[in-house]
């Protein structure tokens, strides 16, 4: 994890993001937000991601909304956290706010 | 306190969910079509094969995948349940206990073996019944007749799903292949990070699909899940609208239907069943057995401060003293209720013995359990477990008939078997009856004679003779056979049982049956006792055992020199003079006391110098250097910290019957 300024930060997930350590996950990014209002999540286009890992961040977009921070991908979702989007159904009928956060997609 | 290990979690956990496969299968080969049971299994393999894999157990999820897979076509209605493929289903299932147990052993050859066995079952079982056919396609498809239409299904899974190994995103791939399908995940009830509890699940999903499969096909993608979730499967628009559907009678379609009416009490329920599912916690026994003797040094200590007090002028330390008794003797209560355990759980061990026994024997059984709910501690459940297998197989091995044997004297065909519990006072009596044939008094006074155990034509009464085959090295089987014959003798069922503070008894009818009674104390932890003295020592006396107490004058002392008889309510009762028994070498009271002690309808009176009074008796466990003193059952620790012997009731009857028996046959 590299801290840049108070406020924001950019924090490098590890490659397993399952239920098998979403605990210590939730710590990570929990800790995190406690010491910074915003966060830059970057995700290894490699990493085994299941739908745990999805819940998590939404519940981490509340959080920093709360706060009145926000929460980053460093780049679109791509590899198995695209295909459990997509699977999951995150990407039907998704919200201009929603696909600028998972895809990068400009707002119109 | 650490938390506890995932993979020991996991491991009881599937245990129990093994239990739950063996016991629908159980009930399924009663009805081979139930289609609860189908379910109910295959959900229960369905279950076992995702945990396992997702807690690395990966030849059990292998092997569990392949039953999963021939048991789905029983459940698809490709073929009918039966006993055959139930008994595969059955033995693949011990195998998976064994792939839990030791998930590196070599297990490759019983595996594939097991597999196809089951194959074979499943091969053999031919077509399906008409009824099941009609059950399980003929409904659906007549309601679906009018092809396209257009569903909407809402659902939320239970919070523990993904823990448990449901992998929503493969229902969600399901639902894809079931037709045209918009799928939007609602993020509406996660929570916020710092409140989000992440292996529970919080999303839930809005499905719209468009389809010609029939209603019960969409509720299959669910069929391992109905039971805790929430869902809502309604009709926007068909083709044919006028053809409303009827709803499909199984249970998941019932479910769906008071889905769709009420989805709030639903809720309401699986709020509930939630809430009452955290109100449990699971704890290892183990920390139940250190709590156990933490509470036993409390008494103790407890014990030791009211003697002390009992001395002391302090009114102040007199009044803490009370309190503390008080509260030690409620956290005492609480502590028993927790180790206490239902005999449910050791009964239902039962019905798969039975199971296997009927089919290895050909005799045809009914095992029927009575008063399951009766609460025993843990310690004597788990030592119970073997004499009551040795007792039931017993039963079945050698006192049920064959069929034909039983149609000819004038019985039903199927025998029976009668597990019961029930609580008297301070004890448990547990009964395993059959209507057999009986024991074969001729029999067992012939073995009896022939292994030196009794002399030829002695004369014993009925209960004597039924006693002999407690006996050491006693059998009247003609071939030593697998069931009971297993180098496990009634002798050390009954020395099993004695070790618990407890008695059996054997009543038979020949042409009826038999019926062994085991009277158990309901804890071995702390007893209620009887102080006495005896010379200068003090023993204890398990309070569950003692009758009455009477006087004995010097004068009836002198009297009754070289009879050792006491006269109660015109009966004579033998009785022993402890302090000649321990050898004190004191002189006795001038008023000494008759303790009359009995197991079932046997009595003695134990002569003590003194009675002091009722005792909280914590057992502490002979040390291995007295394991030869059959006198004693174990010791406890008085308040004033000296030690007191607990008298083992059941040798001393029988050191009393013996001496009554002896003076009888002396004339």
């Amino acid at each position: 994890m590299s801290s840049t300024l108070p406020g924001d930060t950019s924090l490098t997930l590890p490659t397993t993001l399952t239920i098998k350590n979403i605990v210590a996950v939730r710590e990570l990014i929990l800790d995190c937000l406690n010491r910074n209002t915003s966060a830059t999540l970057d995700i290894d286009e490699e990493a085994q991601v299941d739908l745990s890992f999805v819940q998590l961040i939404t519940a981490a977009r509340k959080q920093a909304e709360m706060k009145a921070g926000r929460i980053l991908l460093a780049r679109p979702a791509a590899g198995d956290l695209y295909d459990v989007l997509r699977r999951g159904g995150f990407l039907d009928d998704m919200t201009p706010d929603a696909a600028h956060f998972w895809l990068h997609q400009e707002k119109n | 306190m650490s938390n506890p290990d995932p993979i020991s979690v996991f491991r009881t956990e599937a245990a129990e969910l093994l239990e739950q496969i063996e016991s629908g299968l159980l009930d399924l080969t009663r009805s081979l079509d139930d289609r609860d049971q189908i379910d109910a299994v295959f959900r229960g393999l369905h279950t076992l094969k995702g945990s396992g894999a997702m807690f690395g157990f990966d030849a059990l999820a292998a092997f569990t995948h392949h039953c999963e897979t021939a048991f789905d076509r029983v459940r698809k209605g490709d073929v009918p349940a039966t006993h055959e493929l139930v008994s595969a289903v059955l033995s693949a299932q011990d195998h998976m206990r064994a792939l839990l147990e030791t998930p590196n052993g070599d297990h490759d050859a019983m595996s594939t073996s097991l597999l196809d066995n089951l194959h074979r079952a499943v091969n053999g079982a031919g077509s399906p019944a008409p009824v099941a056919v009609a059950a399980t396609a003929a409904a659906p498809v007549k309601e679906d007749a009018g092809g396209m239409r257009e569903w909407r299904i809402r659902f939320r899974l239970p919070a523990n799903a993904m823990a448990n190994g449901t992998n929503p995103l493969g229902l969600l791939d399901e639902m894809r292949d079931l037709g045209d399908c918009k799928i939007v995940a609602d993020i509406s009830q996660v929570p916020d990070l710092a409140t989000l509890e992440p292996r529970d699940m919080h999303l839930g999903w809005d499905v719209a699909l468009k389809t010609d499969r029939p209603r019960a096909d969409i509720e299959d993608v669910f069929i391992f899940v109905m039971d805790d979730m929430e869902l809502e499967i309604a009709e926007i628009a068909g083709e044919k609208p006028a053809a409303a559907p009827k709803p499909v009678e199984t249970p998941a379609a019932k479910a769906v239907v008071v889905a769709e009416r009420e989805a709030p009490a639903i809720q309401a329920a699986n709020d509930s069943k939630q809430n009452k599912s955290a109100e449990n916690v699971r704890v290892p026994a183990e920390r139940l057995d250190e709590m156990m003797d933490r509470v036993g040094e409390l008494v103790i200590a407890q014990s030791r401060l009211t003697q002390l007090a009992g001395t002391a002028a302090d009114l102040g330390l007199r009044s803490v003293s009370e309190e503390i008794e008080r509260l030690s003797g409620e956290l005492r209560d609480t502590m028993m209720v927790l180790r206490m355990m239902p005999v449910a759980s050791l009964f239902s061990r039962f019905r798969r013995l039975v199971h296997d026994l009927s089919r290895e024997t050909g005799k045809e059984i009914e095992l029927i359990t009575e008063g399951e709910t009766t609460e025993v501690d843990k310690t004597v459940i788990d030592r119970l477990a073997d004499p009551l297998v040795h007792l039931v197989r017993n039963s079945i091995d050698h006192g049920l008939e064959k069929p034909e044997e039983r149609l000819a004297a004038g019985k039903e065909a199927k025998g029976q078997v009668i597990l019961s519990a029930h609580q008297t006072g301070g004890e448990v009596i547990i009964t395993i009856k059959d209507d057999g044939r009986g024991i074969n008094r001729e029999r067992v006074r012939a073995k009896a004679e022939s292994s030196g155990i009794i002399q030829p034509g002695a004369t014993l009464t009925d209960q004597d003779l039924l006693q002999l085959i407690f006996q050491p090295g006693f059998s009247t089987a003609q071939a030593v056979t697998n069931l009971s014959g297993r180098g496990v003798g009634m002798d050390v069922v009954k020395k099993t049982v004695e070790a618990l503070r407890g008695t059996i008894d054997i009543v038979s009818k020949p042409g009826e049956g038999s019926t062994v009674s085991l009277r158990i104390p309901l804890t071995l932890a702390i007893i209620e006792g009887l102080l006495v003295r005896v010379g200068q020592g003090c023993y204890v006396i398990p309070l569950s055992a003692v009758e009455e107490c009477l006087e004995l004058s010097l004068e009836d002392d002198l009297r009754s020199r070289g009879r050792s008889f006491i006269s109660l309510r015109d009966s004579l009762v033998p009785f022993l003079r402890l302090r000649e028994l321990f050898r004190t070498g004191t002189e006795p009271d001038q008023h000494q006391k008759v303790v009359v002690i009995s197991t079932g309808s046997e009595r003695v009176g134990l002569v003590v110098d003194q009675i002091i009074g009722d005792h909280q008796t914590v057992i502490k466990s002979m040390s291995k250097l007295h394991h030869d003193v059959v006198t004693f059952s174990g010791a406890t620790i008085l308040g004033d910290g000296s030690v007191a012997l607990i008298l083992d009731v059941t040798h001393l009857i029988a050191v009393g019957q013996h001496q009554e028996a002896q003076l009888r046959a002396a004339g």
